[in-house]
């Protein structure tokens, strides 16, 4: 094996990352007896070293940071208005299914939840003919109210007209005494 | 932590926070990439934050979650060689270039790579024979040494054949080798 054909295999034999090439002997034995191709691995092999002089550092400044701030500082505005409002509606939905019923007594509100309608016993319905007396009754008031508002603005309207004929009376009386007085 | 192909995927559902999660997993990395491909650190801290921004753009049109890393290399690369277009490295070596003829000069010519650490001066040195690489040659050294991957990943990142791939890495060693001797590095 030539010195130029060698060359072609230095990465393999530097890495050495397995399934290199199958010459692989070869290069050895050529290396055993070659020493200006000894000399070359070995820089090249102490060029690695030299780079990995090179170490890493972190960044100046952190873009996960800076993004996670950035999120954070969303969270804090809009976000927490939007779970509050989720929250809300989750509230009201548990509200309705459990058939709540808010009541206000002497003792304050009162708060009772069934998750199924309970049934309710015929006592508390009100008959058809309870409902049409309910109705007539509530007419009739409604009507009766009506006849007596009425009756109160045409009283008034009558006092109002009899006040003004008075008033004229008053005027008009002078006046016709004056008159005749003159002629 | 979770992994980066789930946190893409969760991403990918919907979850928002997963993207941090892809930052935080991945900056590093990228920050230290683009730092030794343009050897300056704002520019690859400006770097880091245009590819996120072009993975935060374009990752829906990632098939494979799993070819995330490849993706994510390719990004940086491309955005390393937008800015060297753009903007040419201060960073040059001092002296002759890798190509030009002269006396070696004699800095840390008596000091061995073992003892010199990771100080400023080899710091220097190292982007200065970095910088003399051709784009190709200084990728494959970046991506193979620093951020360590196998032949076979560097040619998937690379997008050429295996062989393509090795040879890009032994020139981008000899250059390097040699630019280092031109810096005065004794061997």
């Amino acid at each position: 094996m030539r010195c130029d054909e060698i060359h072609e295999h230095w990465v393999d034999l530097i890495y050495d990352e397995g399934g290199t090439a199958p010459a692989n002997d070869e290069i050895r034995d050529h290396l055993r007896t070659c020493p200006a191709c000894r000399d070359e691995l070995e820089e090249l092999t102490r060029t690695r070293k030299y780079l990995q002089a090179w170490k890493d550092e972190s960044p100046l400044r952190s873009v996960a940071v800076a993004r996670q701030e950035s999120l954070l500082r969303r969270k804090s505005g809009w976000r927490y208005v939007r779970y509050g409002a989720v929250a809300a509606m989750a509230l009201i939905c548990f509200l309705a299914l459990a058939n709540t019923e808010i009541r206000l007594n002497e003792s304050g509100f009162s708060f009772t939840t069934s998750l199924f309608s309970r049934n309710a016993r015929e006592s508390e319905y009100y008959t058809k003919g309870e409902i049409r007396e309910l109705m007539k009754r509530a007419l009739d008031d409604s009507e009766s109210r009506v006849n007596e508002s009425n009756y109160l603005m045409m009283q008034k309207m009558l006092d109002t007209v009899e006040q003004e004929r008075w008033m004229d009376l008053r005027f008009v009386r002078p006046q016709r005494s004056q008159n005749n007085n003159r002629n | 932590m979770i992994e980066t192909k789930e946190a893409v995927q969760r991403f990918l559902e919907g979850d928002e926070e997963a993207f941090s999660r892809i930052v935080l997993r991945w900056e590093r990395k990228i920050y230290n990439l683009a730092w030794r491909m343009v050897g300056n650190r704002e520019d690859a801290q400006d770097i880091v934050q245009e590819t996120f921004l072009s993975v935060f753009r374009s990752i829906r049109g990632l098939r494979d979650p799993g070819s995330f890393s490849t993706w994510v290399y390719q990004i940086t690369l491309n955005h390393c060689r937008a800015r060297r277009r753009s903007r040419d490295s201060a960073i040059s070596l001092s002296g002759p270039g890798p190509d030009e003829p002269g006396d070696p000069k004699p800095l840390l010519a008596m000091i061995p790579a073992e003892i010199c650490g990771d100080s400023l001066e080899t710091l220097d040195i190292l982007q200065k024979a970095l910088a003399g690489l051709s784009e190709d040659h200084r990728s494959a050294i970046v991506l193979k040494e620093y951020v360590g991957l196998s032949l076979e990943e560097l040619a998937g990142v690379m997008e050429c054949p295996l062989s393509t791939a090795k040879s890009r890495l032994y020139h981008g060693l000899r250059g390097v080798q040699r630019n280092l001797k031109r810096l005065g590095v004794k061997f």
